[in-house]
């Protein structure tokens, strides 16, 4: 695969928090197929390279190339603040999602967070991993070319974890470009190819 | 007329402030759902003082007539536009600082403070300074002329048809703005909107049905009615269930007791508010059970 036909391609990509480069530079190409992982010790740059990607972060320097007509959803490790709307589970995977068949929409992705029966049940009232898993599912529900997650196994039971790494493959087969800055890799048993991008520690040469 | 004659119950003398009321009522929930939602729960606080302070500068500046001329209190639709403006200014202020991380609380309780102080050095200062209690009290007693009703009911029900339409945009930038911000939104600039939005609403109603009452149906509804509400699409609506069957009450109480109709608005709400959620409270218990009962299958498997 040449840069041109992937559909996001880092060139010569410095990332930071404002001006204080954190990682890089550098040359990567993330390609439909593949579920792509970002790993790699804490601080060396796997969320802020995901959030630059996602266009919540400027680039120190360089550049990120895609179509234009690209499309991204992005599942963080947390709302930004705790909410006091009461959103219920159904008005969160929903939201972005245009009133047409949004319905099915949410159940197939909340189905495949193991979160079906939890639709009415309010956001605020759900765990740490029940809301990470929702958060997923509101990713997926989108349907967008690319989708990016900061740590969507951390807070998971094993069990779920495998279900959430089968969904990501799943998609990733399907034709998105799925990245996921992660410490867990999948498990080697399930179906589907992922390829792995390990940063090097902060402050490494 | 003295204040004996008011709280007699005259229909006349009351009708058009209830009804006043009752069209702040239908939107001012929404409102504070918003502010709510985004941490900002003070504002509803200072914004409605802000907008009284922005009624006794227009009277401020109205006490130094050109040369000759006569003094004339200023119209409504002055008073109206310097309550606009100066909440708007102090909501401005207030979106800049939470962009800083700063929080609210700590720009809206000084805005609160510095606004009832300045409200009444203004009066003060004025050539109406004897005048100062009536003109800042309208929510008291709610004496209120046809014209100012229809606005007030006519501005409610707009601001009730703009918030339905757009809550779910308004609610997504309050509840994951970061969210928003992939989607190629804008969360801050639509913060800031919102903002300017509720200082226009108040700083229209204000000089109308006066800060007091306007600050009630902003907080009040909200603040008792988000543990029964069991979305966040049925939030507003029960909110202002609450805050419109609280004037009706309020009324009655008024005409019972020979209240202030104003002062006994503010001591219904909290009763109406609860009695609304309370009645909802079925839904709520049942969202609950339904919770329990997935977890513990969950916990099952």
């Amino acid at each position: 695969m040449t840069r041109s036909d992937a559909a996001i391609a880092l060139v010569r990509l410095t990332v930071g928090r404002g001006r204080l480069p954190i990682l890089g530079p550098l040359d990567d190409a993330f390609e439909p197929g593949v579920l792509h992982l970002v790993t790699g010790p804490n601080g060396c740059g796997k969320s802020t390279l995901i959030q630059t990607i996602a266009g919540l972060l400027p680039a120190v320097s360089g550049e990120i190339i895609h179509p234009a007509h690209t499309t991204i959803a992005y599942s963080g490790q947390t709302t930004e603040r705790e909410p006091s709307l009461p959103m219920t589970v159904f008005e969160v995977v929903a939201s972005g999602l245009p009133r047409t068949d949004r319905r099915d929409a949410v159940t197939r992705a909340l189905a495949s967070v193991d979160l079906a029966g939890r639709a009415r049940s309010r956001f605020s009232e759900l765990s740490g991993g029940q809301r990470r898993r929702v958060l997923i599912a509101r990713a997926l529900a989108r349907r967008t070319s690319v989708l990016l997650l900061d740590e969507p196994t951390s807070e998971l039971d094993p069990a779920m974890t495998r279900r959430i790494w089968a969904s990501l493959l799943a998609r990733a087969r399907e034709g998105q470009v799925v990245i996921a800055a992660t410490h867990a890799l999948p498990p080697q048993d399930l179906e589907g190819a992922w390829g792995e991008l390990r940063l090097p520690s902060a402050g490494a040469p | 007329m003295n204040l004996s004659d008011a709280t007699d119950f005259v229909w006349t003398h009351h009708a058009d402030g209830v009804l006043a009321a009752a069209g702040v009522a239908l939107a001012a929930p929404w409102l504070g759902i918003q502010l709510g939602a985004r941490r900002s729960s003070a504002l509803g606080l200072a914004v409605p003082k802000l907008a009284s302070c922005g009624v006794a500068l227009a009277y401020f500046f109205a006490s130094t007539p050109a040369a000759g001329a006569e003094l004339v209190e200023p119209d409504q639709m002055t008073r109206i536009l310097f309550a606009s403006i100066v909440a708007g200014l102090g909501m401005t202020i207030a979106a800049f600082t939470r962009r800083g991380q700063m929080q609210v609380g700590s720009i809206a309780l000084p805005l609160f403070l510095l606004a009832i102080a300045a409200r009444d050095l203004l009066f003060l200062e004025s050539a109406f300074g004897d005048l100062g209690a009536a003109i800042e009290g309208p929510g008291r007693l709610l004496l209120i002329d046809p014209d100012d009703r229809s606005l007030a009911v006519a501005t409610g029900l707009l601001g009730l048809a703009i918030l339905a339409t757009l809550w779910r945009p308004v609610s997504d930038a309050a509840f994951d703005p970061t969210d928003l911000r992939t989607r190629g939104g804008r969360p801050a600039l639509r913060d800031l909107l919102l903002y300017l939005f509720v200082a226009a609403f108040v700083g229209v109603v204000t000089p109308l049905v006066g800060d007091d009452l306007v600050l009630g149906l902003l907080v009040l509804p909200p603040i008792i009615l988000r543990p029964f509400a069991w979305s966040a699409a049925s939030f507003p609506w029960l909110a202002t269930s609450g805050s419109v069957t609280g004037v009706g009450l309020g009324f009655v109480v008024a005409v019972e007791r020979d209240w202030p109709v104003g002062v006994s608005i503010l001591v219904a709400l909290p009763v109406t508010c609860l009695a609304v959620g309370l009645l909802a409270s079925p839904l709520r218990v049942r969202q609950l059970l339904i919770a329990r009962s997935t977890s513990a299958r969950a916990g099952h498997r």
